[in-house]
């Protein structure tokens, strides 16, 4: 495959779109910036580059970031290309908690993501008791229908809160797509810190990675523990995906999409997988969200609309093109 | 030296193994027998840790298993499942960290595998490429879970020869088998199976002499001769 060659160029090049994109999406908008009084304090270019591009920017990365490498760790904690966040009821357990935090707490705004992450971590306690119900963890095909259940009950829940609730949310649609129209740069402190020492942990836990998609009979004899390995990937998978939702709802397919396209791209050792994963799912929200602000402009989309447009057709291209191996 | 004693293992109220007790030696190949269902595979797991609790003692010389840190484990045990996981990776990537691997695989003049992705390979390619990391490793007991099913003739013969040479180099080897006869042409001992207890443990020619083949396994013994004079018993 010669992938030894391939990968630092890939790297480049995905760095390299992503300022460009980054760039891009800074000076383009709405709004007309006025290039001369960005760094005036005060003026219209000021407030809109510091106050809403810069966060949103920020914010799209955090979530590309976070979103990939947690469906990566689920992918890999289950042994299954399939699982991801959204599909297996992950985001939606931190879904149903960011609303029912703001229904009782509406003030403690900087807790949300804890509130995200502890929501996350019922949702996958609940599908890994519930699939060690019905087989063995191993059994990913298990894992994966209890995760579709868990999904539909927590999604059940946040509608019966934004129901209940309407006020909480401003726009129940553009939580349950996804989307950054409403991010502030205050919440994002909290996660930002939450997604750093997610992503440390996710890539301490490469070699674990390796090891587990060998499978649990021969990870025990080398010593390991499969189901704590599962585990631990699982809540870094978790800790990562909730942090995303508490401030851009339930953005899906990132987590799908990059993962499958990190490890056709790096034959899948998981160091790389990862690398590939931090840098191609902040590049492709950030175009989701440029293209979410800029078609119907002066509107805008939720960019998880655009996240599933693009998202889809390229799933199913990775999907045609695995086929040839099966 | 392997000892296990009193080796119950239980999952889901179910007992799979029922006190085990037996010696495995250092050279020697054990060949593990017994109808499906019987533990063979409960049992290759309970020797490579992968259960963290069981009933009775399982000890690597004179050291129990399960106080073994992880370090320690994976000095002592590694196998070649039954059922190898299939997925999308390249097969170079399960060699990275592990360079031996490669070189394995190329003395069974199969490097050409190296470059491919492991979900393209046929089932008996896998074997092999999975073999090869197993080989790669220092252990003291080798398990092989019925690794012959996949493999055509020539990759049977390449792998019993491994077998072989384990052996010779003081390792314990244990393979479970389907095939009768191809225990006890390879192995030095049998161990066989019933309902998850040991039903006999001892050499060829015991398991000969004492019909096990036909007590546990419906089969009849023929005494055959060839051209040159050789005696072969074998079991139909």
């Amino acid at each position: 495959m010669g992938s030894k060659y391939r990968f630092p160029s890939l790297v480049m090049l995905l760095s390299l779109l992503l300022v460009l994109v980054s760039i891009l999406s800074l000076f383009t908008g709405s709004a007309d910036l006025d290039y001369s009084g960005i760094f005036e304090s005060g003026s219209g270019s000021n407030i809109i580059f510091f106050s809403l591009r810069l966060p949103r920017l920020f914010a799209a990365v955090l979530a590309g970031f976070a979103l990939s490498l947690s469906g990566l760790l689920i992918q890999s904690a289950s042994s299954n290309d399939l699982a991801s966040g959204n599909i297996i009821g992950i985001n939606a357990g931190a879904g149903f908690a960011v609303l029912l935090f703001l229904v009782f707490f509406p003030d403690l705004f900087h807790l949300l993501p804890f509130a995200a992450f502890a929501g996350a971590l019922m949702a996958c306690a609940l599908v890994f008791i519930i699939s060690a119900f019905t087989k063995s963890i191993g059994s990913s095909g298990s894992l994966i229908l209890s995760g579709v259940a868990v999904n539909a009950l927590f999604n059940a829940l946040i509608s019966t809160l934004s129901s209940l609730f309407p006020d909480v949310m401003s726009s129940y649609s553009s939580f349950s797509v996804g989307g950054f129209a409403s991010v502030y740069a205050s919440s994002l402190i909290v996660p930002s810190f939450l997604i750093c020492a997610g992503g440390i942990l996710c890539f301490s836990l490469s070699p674990v990675m390796n090891i587990i998609r060998l499978g649990d009979e021969i990870t025990s004899s080398m010593g390991y523990r499969p189901f704590r390995i599962r585990i631990i990937l699982a809540s870094a998978a978790a800790l990562l995906a909730s942090s995303a939702v508490s401030f851009a709802g339930l953005l899906g397919f990132v987590g799908l999409v990059i993962p499958h396209l990190a490890r056709f791209l790096s034959g899948g050792e998981a160091l790389r997988s990862l690398v590939i994963s931090a840098l191609a799912g902040p590049l492709l929200v950030l175009s989701a969200d440029l293209l979410a602000r800029t078609v119907i402009s002066p509107g805008e989309l939720p960019a998880g609309i655009f996240l599933s447009i693009t998202g889809v057709p390229f799933l199913i291209f990775l999907l045609v093109r695995r086929k040839r191996y099966d | 030296m392997i000892e296990v004693s009193s080796l119950t293992i239980m999952e889901g109220g179910k007992t799979l193994l029922d006190n085990l007790s037996f010696t495995l030696e250092e050279g020697k190949i054990y060949a593990l027998c017994g109808v499906n269902g019987s533990g063979k595979t409960t049992l290759i797991r309970a020797l490579n840790s992968y259960f963290p609790h069981y009933g009775g003692s399982i000890r690597f010389n004179g050291k129990e298993l399960s106080r073994c840190s992880r370090k320690e484990k994976e000095k002592l045990h590694a196998l070649l499942p039954q059922s190898i996981p299939v997925s999308s990776v390249s097969t170079a990537s399960l060699f990275e960290h592990n360079g031996q691997a490669a070189a394995l695989l190329d003395g069974f003049s199969l490097s050409h595998l190296v470059r491919q992705n492991l979900a393209s390979l046929s089932g008996g390619e896998r074997v092999m490429v999975f073999l090869s990391l197993m080989l790669s490793r220092d252990v003291l007991l080798y398990s092989f879970d019925e690794s012959e099913a996949n493999l055509d003739a020539m990759y049977r013969k390449l792998t019993e020869q491994r077998m072989r040479k384990l052996a010779e180099e003081k390792k314990t080897v244990l393979a479970s088998f389907h095939d009768i006869n191809k225990a006890l042409e390879i192995s030095d001992e049998l161990i066989v199976l019933s309902e998850g207890r040991l039903a006999f443990k001892g050499n060829p020619a015991v398991f000969i002499s004492d019909d096990i083949g036909g007590r546990f396994f419906s089969l009849t013994l023929r005494k055959l001769t060839d051209d040159e004079g050789r005696q072969y018993s074998l079991f139909f």
